[in-house]
């Protein structure tokens, strides 16, 4: 296999309890780049349970989560890799973005500062990461210098030669040009322009231009889920992960969302999409995992689970969900 | 003519009095509104001592009166420790700064509390520390929610003021009643209402002000 057919996602066994009821009862499976998996099953069958493992917002209790090569997660029932501190699992989370489905947004903040605010923090703390090294490194410079700027003016004492007396200006003028040294940092004022104009083309992306300096309040709900999906993206997640991201929106504003999640897909993001649009997962998805109890019951193209359903369980749901309407084809338009 | 040398001599001797009660009032807002942060991490820590003595702590200056608290403040050290008091204002502060942080830390709990998790989790999928979740995300919107319970337990403070006397404190009331003694007059007790009024007036309008000010986003 090469690397390049190599899944991004790997998910391996992955189990999680809440007290004595199991949720994830071993559930594997993985992504490729640019793949779109939606999850589909009926409530409690441990789809959301599964993203908010990926997204470290629930700590799994066995499994294996890789993301390219690296092994994000890895706990067994004998040997535990559970030193999770928290600033590791901050970084672990940077691979997924995440949508939520009563979206999230931050209230006080403006449609543009809340795509903003991730960027601009993440921003800070790297420009702060470089400054320290770079005043670490001036530091030792500086020790060693005066260090030989000591020697040679101990020697002075003893010779007094005019060539040793040049060395040691030379020194004196070398340690000052290292004091007035800075780290080549974008100034905070620049970052902050820097990240508005990314984020303005974020909300371009989503539709919301005319929107930037509306609240959340003042916006409908499909309005705020396409924020939410902008401040997502804004971190350039390897996987964008949504979590039923049309369920809190009134009927008719669940086209606008999911015409924003399909001009994803042209974009080649990775999605994983837990979602009760039936036609819109048959429609947009590359692959579909069908959740029972915990496991995953069905797995496949499209066409193999929504048309020929082999497990009893995917039939059934899929026939429930059909005569509550939602496999109807004029349901939702997506187009 | 008696009545206006007794009036002007009486408020001046009022504003005295008055200056006491601004004293108590604005130094005990100023200790007690950081100091009940602190109470209120102590109340809400994961650490189970922490958290059951704090609670312990808030219950004990909630179920029992300011004026009782300030009794103990300033003759405890006296009759325990043979060391006591030298400022009757200094214990009278304490006392304030403590029963005032006690409640703030309650009404603050209360804000922390009614965030919805959904608020960090979304900062946390962004990348963010708990630090900056609670800085960027969480304390405005803690702000937004705690302002008119805090608008009512200031007014509340500038009243609480008057238990002051109980330790000869000459605030606004013990002036007052001086007068109405030394003068045989009543109307200066009564005239202290017009101070107060004015004064929570005053902060009234500033509370409503904060609160407008703070219109521009619904959580």
């Amino acid at each position: 296999m090469s690397a390049k057919d190599k899944p991004l996602l790997i998910v391996e066994n992955l189990k999680k309890n809440f007290g004595t009821l199991e949720v994830l009862k071993g559930v594997s499976f993985s992504v490729n780049k640019g793949e779109i998996l939606s999850i589909i099953g009926s409530s409690g069958s441990g789809k959301t349970t599964l993203l908010r493992c990926l997204n470290f917002l629930e700590d799994a209790d066995e499994g294996l989560i890789q993301v390219e090569d690296e092994v994000l997660f890895s706990k067994s029932e004998s040997s535990t890799n559970g030193s999770q501190n928290f600033a590791n699992i901050r970084e672990k989370r940077l691979n997924f973005g995440m949508v939520f489905q009563n979206f999230n947004l931050f209230p006080q903040y403006t449609t543009l500062k809340n795509v903003m605010l991730p960027l601009v923090l993440q921003a800070k703390e790297k420009r702060q990461k470089k400054i320290n090294e770079f005043n670490l490194e001036k530091r030792a410079k500086l020790k060693e210098l005066n260090l030989e700027l000591k020697t040679l003016k101990a020697e002075y004492k003893k010779n007094k030669s005019e060539e040793n007396k040049e060395l040691i200006e030379g020194k004196k003028l070398e340690i000052m040009s290292i004091k007035e040294s800075k780290a080549s940092v974008l100034s905070l004022d620049e970052i902050k322009k820097k990240v508005e104009s990314e984020a303005r083309d974020l909300l371009c992306q989503v539709g919301l231009i005319d929107k930037l300096e509306n609240y959340p309040f003042q916006l409908s709900g499909g309005q705020q889920q396409r924020v939410a999906i902008a401040r997502a993206m804004a971190l350039r997640p390897k996987i964008i992960c949504f979590d039923e991201p049309t369920s809190a929106l009134d009927p008719e504003l669940t086209g606008e969302v999911l015409k924003v999640i399909k001009n994803l897909r042209s974009k080649n993001r990775t999605m994983i999409i837990v979602t009760h649009e039936m036609s819109f997962a048959r429609d947009i998805s590359d692959k579909v995992i069908f959740m029972a109890d915990g496991v995953i019951e069905e797995m496949g193209t499209p066409t193999q689970v929504f048309d020929n359903p082999k497990s009893p369980k995917t039939k059934a749901f899929l026939l429930k969900s059909e005569e509550d309407g939602y496999l109807c084809e004029d349901g939702v338009d997506v187009k | 003519m008696l009545f206006a040398v007794s009036f002007a001599s009486v408020f001046s001797d009022l504003m005295d009095g008055f200056g006491y009660t601004l004293i108590i009032f604005f130094v005990t807002l100023a200790l007690s509104v950081p100091l009940g942060l602190l109470i209120m991490f102590g109340a809400v820590s994961k650490f189970k001592p922490l958290k059951w003595l704090t609670k312990t702590f808030v219950w004990i200056i909630r179920g029992t009166p300011l004026m009782l608290q300030v009794i103990v403040v300033f003759y405890v050290p006296g009759l325990v420790f043979n060391a006591p008091f030298k400022s009757r204002l200094a214990a009278v502060l304490i006392a304030f700064v403590i029963n005032y942080a006690c409640y703030f830390s309650e009404i603050y709990r209360g804000g922390l509390e009614s965030i919805p998790q959904g608020q960090y989790e979304a900062g946390y999928v962004l990348g963010m520390k708990k630090r900056q979740v609670f800085f960027h995300i969480v304390l405005m919107q803690i702000v937004k929610r705690i302002l008119p319970p805090m608008g009512n337990e200031v007014t509340t403070l500038v009243k609480d003021t008057s238990l002051a006397r109980v330790i000869m404190i000459v605030e606004l009331i013990q002036a007052a009643q001086f007068q109405t003694a030394r003068h045989g007059i009543i109307w200066p007790l009564f005239f202290t209402g017009v101070f107060y009024l004015i004064f929570i007036g005053g902060l009234t309008l500033l509370f409503g002000y904060l609160e407008k000010k703070l219109d521009y986003y619904k959580i």
